[in-house]
């Protein structure tokens, strides 16, 4: 099989994505050359072979993330791009009726399960900060790619606006059978203005430090960042989303303007 | 805020290629072809690592702290500027320890449930 200098293999190492190429292309096509040079001017065939497998294997890693964290990222987004699914295709299966009422309210399942979309807000704060406050032994060090991070955030991101409103009614009909409303208006505006700021912080700061961890530690801890980001972007997204639907006209919390 | 050292054992098992590039690497800095080559002589005179494989295993490597890019070079005319050099890390020595070690275990397992011979015999001692 022929190998000259831009041949077939070379164009191979265009098939590799970008950072890939910027980081080893130089080096790749300067090993062919040697390659070539001690074949007598031919490649074998495993050489192609393998530089397939590689540059398959390069965007597999990226898009997969090649990490458990990429698991459990479509494992939180699957419940919620399944919802947009139902209602993009006005499709209502029976277990729905198990969430809403028969005037047409929330049952006591849907709202808990909004509580706790709510409650998993800080506690996913809480477990991205815990290493930091507990000087831990592992930090956390997952930093994804810019792909995995447009991919993330449009899953999570679309299907919380969509619910936003109805989340935001809830949350106003709780604080004003406890007639909290002017105190829970307050804490949920510090921590939407807050909470995202931190989290970018507490993500950072391990790579400003230049952590070092192996695949294991980092895995663990990847799963933990993951779920803080998706609960962050969905009660950021779910806020916005209410502010700019329907609390324009009305205080965040206050008397009911429906 | 405390910065802990890693433990080699984390990321074990190794692939074999890693293992291989991680050999290379124990004695000297090498590039690329260099390290393809290393690899092939320790095995059965042919490069057993193609060139893909090769440098997807060393960004990994780079990823998790077990080679660094080397700034020794050859003089110029010897040289090829496209070449990039690679040494271990004093992380990726331990784990290329703890790997060598962990296989050693693995052999004397093996001898003990007698599918290789006693090390005394396989070393020609009667």
């Amino acid at each position: 099989m022929t190998g000259r200098r831009g041949g077939p293999a070379d164009r191979l190492v265009r098939l590799y994505p970008r950072d890939f190429r910027t980081r080893h292309a130089a080096e790749l096509s300067a090993t062919l050359d040697d390659l070539r040079r001690d074949g007598r001017g031919r490649l074998r065939a495993s050489v192609y072979a393998d530089l397939l497998r590689g540059a398959a294997g390069e965007w597999l890693r990226l898009l997969l993330g090649a990490r458990p964290a990429t698991i459990l990222s479509v494992l939180i987004a699957a419940p919620f791009l399944l919802v947009l699914t139902m209602f993009v295709l006005n499709y209502q299966p029976g277990f729905v009726a198990g969430l809403v009422g028969p005037d047409g309210t929330p049952s006591l399942l849907a709202r808990v399960v909004m509580i706790c979309w709510l409650l998993s807000l800080p506690l996913a704060v809480l477990i991205n900060a815990w290493p930091r406050l507990t000087a831990a032994r592992t930090t956390p060090s997952f930093v994804p790619s810019a792909p995995q991070l447009a991919i993330g955030l449009a899953a999570v991101a679309l299907p919380a606006a969509l619910m936003a409103g109805q989340v935001l009614r809830e949350l106003r009909q709780l604080s004003d059978a406890l007639g909290v409303a002017p105190l829970v208006g307050q804490v949920v505006g510090v921590l939407v203005l807050s909470l995202p700021s931190m989290a970018l912080l507490l993500n950072r700061a391990p790579v400003l430090g230049v952590a070092r961890l192996g695949p294991a530690q980092s895995a663990t801890l990847a799963g933990a960042n993951l779920i803080v980001g998706a609960a962050l972007v969905m009660a950021t997204t779910m806020l916005a989303g209410s502010f700019a639907a329907e609390v324009a006209s009305c205080a965040i919390v206050g008397p009911s303007c429906d | 805020m405390t910065q802990s050292t890693p433990d080699p054992r984390d990321v074990l098992p190794l692939s074999p290629a890693v293992f291989g590039i991680l050999l290379a690497l124990a004695d000297e800095d090498l590039h690329g072809y260099a390290i393809m080559q290393r690899v092939g002589a320790r095995a059965d005179g042919s490069p057993r690592i193609g060139p893909g494989t090769l440098y997807s295993a060393i960004r990994r490597l780079l990823a998790d702290g077990l080679v660094e890019e080397s700034t020794n070079r050859p003089a110029a005319e010897q040289d090829d500027e496209r070449r990039r050099y690679y040494r271990l890390t004093g992380f990726g020595r331990r784990v290329a320890g703890a790997e060598a070690a962990r296989l050693e275990g693995l052999v004397r397992h093996a001898r003990r449930s007698r599918l290789l011979p006693a090390e005394s015999v396989a070393a020609g001692h009667p």
